[in-house]
């Protein structure tokens, strides 16, 4: 179920995890606040709207390896 | 543009699954991680934190694709950020220390790094050797040590985080007094 790849060694700790408790607790939030920003590698904040566009184009066109997928 | 979390509603489920389907190497962390660990208050999204290779970020962009994933912001609708061509790729997601989506299954958060309570940002290799898995059903997912998103939230030091430390911080005394019983109401 953890896939491939997933840490090994050492027994690991098992919790039980009940998942109608945690979507009777989830919230369906308002808007994305101050805190739920995306932020670039160099530390900029992506807090607006106008940023976000800005932030798409950039990374849209930053150069890629020939095998990249789309 | 109007403001609004107007997305698809929460199916943690869907997101995990979906993540291991395509092998993405990732600890739960943040709020859902708290409440996999016993926590109660309540949260409104899922906090992943995936290994930040080339490898696993190819992975994790096709995750993304598969979920319809578009970044989201103050101010902008779903409707709006839909409509955002954004290439989702291991370039992309490289150039990203922490990014806020919204996806078919509802809204999903990636930090690549997150801070002890010195302020130190350790990455998934950093955490994996103390993380638990948490099982529900037949749903199997590794979760940050509770000692490690205290300590995030600890440094954060937002007013969410400090609403949920008091209950954060007697769930994690219950787990180092050896008492793994959940919290009261569980």
């Amino acid at each position: 179920m953890l896939g491939a790849g997933y840490h090994g060694g050492m027994a690991d700790q098992v919790v039980e995890w009940n998942l109608a408790e945690f979507y009777a607790a989830v919230e369906r939030g308002g808007p994305p606040t101050g805190d739920d920003v995306t932020v670039t590698r160099d530390g900029r904040r992506i807090d607006t709207p106008e940023k976000l566009i800005a932030l798409v184009i950039e990374l849209n066109e930053l150069p890629r390896p020939a095998s990249s997928a789309a | 543009m109007t403001a609004g979390r107007d997305g698809p509603p929460l199916d943690l489920e869907r997101i995990i699954i979906t993540l291991q389907r395509h092998g993405v190497e990732f600890l739960l962390v943040g709020g859902a991680g708290a409440q996999a660990h016993g926590a109660q208050r309540p949260t409104e999204d899922v906090d992943c934190l995936p290994r930040a290779t080339v490898e696993n970020y190819e992975r994790l962009a096709a995750a993304l694709r598969e979920l319809g994933a578009r970044l989201r912001v103050h101010g902008m609708s779903d409707a709006e950020a839909r409509q955002l061509p954004m290439q989702i790729d291991a370039t992309a997601l490289a150039n990203l220390r922490a990014s806020t989506w919204m996806t078919d299954a509802g809204p999903l958060d990636l930090l690549f790094e997150m801070a002890d309570r010195a302020g130190r940002t350790r990455g998934y290799g950093d955490l994996v050797d103390r993380s638990v898995i948490a099982t529900a059903g037949e749903l199997a997912v590794r979760v940050a040590a509770l000692a490690d998103i205290v300590a995030s939230k600890e440094f954060a030091d937002r007013d969410k985080d400090r609403e949920a430390l008091p209950e954060l911080h007697r769930l994690l005394d219950r787990q180092r007094s050896g008492d793994a019983s959940p919290e009261q109401g569980r």
